[in-house]
């Protein structure tokens, strides 16, 4: 893969990395911070992926644990981007009830909210979230299924998942 | 909207600050990637010779593999010092069966931090076949357990679908058996289903052998590991059986005595095996003043004891044998940051692996002189960084951390600890570090 495929790839898929960062950072630009370590890196280490078509699953892992240290390092140092005021998640226009799924969603404990936002609305397998998350198929899917169970619970039937 | 639509709905627009960001970032990959183009030109094609021999050389290895039962080292992980393992791995440790299936633990070793087993699974009778059942089934139906997905290069974990399975038996097999298994730590008092353990299953013959790793670490040298394998009906046949802790060499680490309230070090190490390699971290752990408050541990106006010299409050003068116990006021002991006695402050309720000291543990991230840390952020084990508490003194604990296969510990080294529970803010100083000795190259 060349830097221009390399390019591409990234692009195609922007979205997936916003979204994740902003599941695990409460504030904007921590979420930059942690994407442009986390693209220095993978061009790093390109040489490392075996199989390009894993690109997309092998970026996002560097990003969740680009993400992972950031907040360990904020919270090393006491500096308050996680108790300031989150910043908004709302969007204009979004559908019936998404706002109040999102809500939802960013209340679950990590360990659930990532599995769904990776396997249910960015659409990676299951095998692929297992290697992003470094679980077991078996953790990966038994964590989707207790998310599930703990969104709708806190939703109370009112948006049907 | 069906149902993928409003999970879908949940992903935001990317933020134009974002998008700059990466616009950005990849600007400037741009510009490093064509100046460095004609180095990496070079580089490039002398490691496409060096890959292209490998492959041949692994091609020759997998041809002589042929017929050849699948062991431990055929699913090593890069480090493997095969010669050295060979020597360790033990075969043959345990064999039990019913009418239906024959469990056989064909070979085992363990490290110290990891236990690597072979299990086969067959069919007594000729006739049946094994199949793994993936019992992850969802009470509305959905089904979200894979197709079926050997990748005997790849090793990867195997879940299949039993229906998918039956196509793929061998020929003149009868019936499928299809089964489920379970882990159990006897050192530990654990069980664990096997999808939990990292497992990967191959195929031999009508059998299926699973490759399981566990990352135990034991503080008696040796770990009473077991698996039990159920059919669909219930039938279960066990195994049991031990292994001892071979092939390590730990070799110390000095570290500079820096002064933390939070910490106390007693030892640091290399732990090598012919698998991988961990730092060994051992500590008394502490606690931030503000965790000690808000413990409730202690009654501000209470009465405690302790020693000058010691490291917790205790709720009575003789604990564990203390002698010339100091009097303070729970206050003081919130003042100094001492943390509550495990034994005789915590509440009885806390007394279990899950207790109060558990719960407020430190880990450590081991930095090379140019702030790069020596750690291996890829590994498996990576997570399971606090060690069991099973067997360990009382005041000490230690965690095992894998190393990077390349990291290089010549020289200044330094570790930088932090809480392993993230809700707890604490500043720490980084402790400067470097080997006893010269140490075997990772």
């Amino acid at each position: 893969m060349d830097e221009r495929q390399f390019s591409q790839r990234v692009r195609a898929c922007e979205q997936k990395l916003y979204n994740t960062a902003r599941m695990l950072l409460p504030c904007q630009a921590d979420c930059e911070d942690a994407v442009q370590e986390a693209l220095f890196k993978a061009w790093a280490r390109l040489d490392s992926l075996r199989d390009t078509g894993r690109f997309e699953a092998w970026l996002m892992r560097i990003l969740i644990n680009e993400c992972k240290m950031l907040l360990r390092r904020r919270r090393a140092h006491r500096e308050s981007a996680l108790t300031g005021a989150e910043e908004d998640f709302r969007v204009p226009d979004a559908p019936p009830g998404a706002e109040e799924m999102r809500a939802a969603l960013r209340a679950l404990e990590e360990k659930y909210r990532l599995p769904l936002l990776l396997h249910l609305a960015e659409g990676f397998e299951v095998v692929d979230v297992a290697r992003m998350l470094r679980l077991s198929r078996g953790a990966v899917k038994w964590r989707i299924h207790r998310g599930r169970q703990l969104l709708r619970a806190a939703l109370e039937q009112e948006v049907r998942i | 909207m069906n149902r993928k639509d409003n999970w879908q709905a949940l992903l935001m627009p990317v933020s134009e600050g974002f998008h700059n960001r990466v616009e950005e970032t990849l600007e400037q990959i741009g510009k490093e990637a064509k100046s460095l183009q004609g180095h990496r030109k070079r580089t490039r094609t002398l490691r496409s010779l060096a890959v292209a021999l490998v492959a041949a050389l692994l091609l020759a290895g997998t041809a002589l593999a042929v017929g050849r039962l699948a062991g431990i080292l055929d699913f090593a992980s890069p480090r493997v010092e095969d010669e050295t393992a060979r020597q360790y791995i033990e075969h043959n440790l345990a064999t039990a069966q019913n009418g239906r299936i024959c469990l056989t633990v064909r070979e085992g070793y363990y490290d110290g931090e990891v236990a690597r087993t072979i299990l086969e699974i067959a069919p007594v009778r000729m006739e049946d076949s094994i199949v793994l059942h993936d019992w992850w089934h969802y009470p509305n139906g959905e089904g979200f357990f894979a197709p079926g997905e050997t990748d005997w290069q790849e090793g990867s974990t195997h879940s299949i679908s039993p229906s998918l399975e039956k196509a793929a038996l061998p020929p003149g097999a009868d019936g499928a058996i299809a089964v489920v298994g379970e882990s159990k730590n006897y050192t530990e008092d654990k069980a664990e289903d096997l999808t939990n353990c990292r497992a990967t299953a191959v195929r031999e013959g009508n059998a299926v052998v699973l490759y399981i790793e566990g990352r135990i670490h034991s503080y008696v040298g040796k770990v009473d590991l077991g698996y039990s394998v159920y059919t669909e009906n219930g039938e279960a046949v066990s195994v049991r059986f031990t292994l001892k802790e071979e092939g390590v060499e730990n070799v110390p680490m000095e570290f500079a005595a820096v002064e933390f309230y939070g910490l106390a070090l007693q030892k640091v190490c290399v732990q090598y095996t012919p698998f991988a390699a961990f730092l060994q971290v051992t500590y008394a752990p502490a606690l931030s003043g503000e965790a000690v408050a808000e413990s409730g541990a202690y009654d501000p106006t209470g009465i405690y004891y302790g020693t000058e010299g010691g490291h917790y409050g205790h709720a009575v003068p003789d604990c564990q044998g203390m002698a010339n116990a100091t009097e303070w006021t729970g206050q003081e002991l919130l003042d100094m940051c001492r943390p509550p006695c495990p034994v005789c402050v915590v509440p009885d309720s806390t007394k279990d692996k899950n207790s109060f000291l558990a719960q407020y543990g430190w880990t450590f991230d081991l930095l090379a002189a140019d702030g790069q840390s020596l750690l291996d952020a890829d590994s498996p084990w990576t997570r399971y960084n606090n060690a069991s508490l099973y067997g360990q003194p009382e005041k000490w604990r230690t965690v095992s951390l894998p190393l990077r296969p390349d990291a290089s510990l010549g020289g200044a080294l330094s570790l930088e600890p932090y809480l392993a529970e993230d809700d707890i803010a604490i500043e720490a100083p980084r402790i400067p570090c470097w080997l006893a000795e010269t140490a075997p190259v990772g």
